[in-house]
């Protein structure tokens, strides 16, 4: 499966267009985490424990995207966006969609023999 | 009154800790920046969505959580009485950003790619009191077929 955020995948052209698919996922911290979270509160910093965590959440919401991507025929999304939303005190929404299209590779171009 | 002389002094053992280390954290963090920033200046990025390439290109994406200290937290709580620039934080959202474009930097460079096109970035706020910022870039990398 190709991803990008571009209108296109670079590099290839897009012969059909499908659907809109999109994967969420919705986490919420633990207790061990959110407890380092307050003591780095006090000194300030990066809290790679969540940082870890909110990657992890992501790529389990682009893997279901790309299972729906897959069960339509698809082989690449394009047009790719993310967004993020704190729905509850503690838990946040991880959201990705984009459309899913099919793709060939471009022919490579011949350079001119009449330019020179 | 004990247990107010004790609040007093909590708080002004929390407030020079929140000082003492987030002006150290955050000066490291700071020159860290700027080496990165030169070692991965060659990459280019740009938010065009647009493209005609003959490359491939592949989904890069990064993101960083940054939490601030007790010092910027009193002083932006005292600043949101009087309304104006939160300076305090805005160096903890400019500092998440600046981790954020070199991680994808990183990531574009090892897969070989030299320019990463239609950048985005998003920011959400995480946490109880707002003390706690992320900041998640993506874009596509673009690098030649081997």
């Amino acid at each position: 499966m190709l991803l990008s955020s571009l209108e296109s995948v670079p590099g290839h052209e897009i012969l059909r267009q499908l659907d809109v698919v999109y994967g969420s996922t919705v986490r919420s911290k633990h207790v061990g985490r959110d407890l380092m979270a307050g003591l780095k509160n006090i000194v300030g910093g990066e809290l790679t424990g969540y940082t870890e965590l909110l990657e992890e959440s992501r790529q389990e919401a682009t893997q279901r995207m790309i299972d729906k991507a897959r069960a339509l025929g698809a082989n690449a999304i394009v047009g790719i966006r993310f967004s993020t939303s704190n729905i509850a005190q503690g838990a946040s929404e991880l959201f990705v969609y984009g459309t899913a299209v099919i793709v060939q590779p471009k022919a490579p171009t011949l350079p001119d023999p009449f330019s020179a | 009154m004990d247990g107010l002389i004790l609040q007093i002094v909590l708080f002004l053992i929390l407030f020079t800790v929140g000082w003492g280390f987030g002006r150290h954290i955050e000066q490291k963090h700071l020159r860290e920046l700027d080496e990165k920033e030169k070692q991965f200046a060659h990459i280019r990025i740009d938010s065009n969505r647009f493209v005609e390439t003959q490359s491939n290109g592949q989904l890069v994406s990064s993101n960083v959580v940054i939490s601030h200290d007790y010092f910027k937290y009193v002083l932006a709580t005292i600043r949101n009485f009087l309304g104006g620039r939160l300076t305090s934080y805005e160096s903890i959202v400019e500092r998440a950003r600046r981790e954020a474009i070199i991680r994808l930097k990183q990531q574009a460079h090892a897969i070989g790619a030299s320019h990463i096109m239609g950048v985005r970035l998003s920011t959400t706020e995480l946490g109880m009191q707002g003390g706690m910022v992320e900041v998640f870039a993506y874009g596509t990398a673009i690098y030649q077929p081997s």
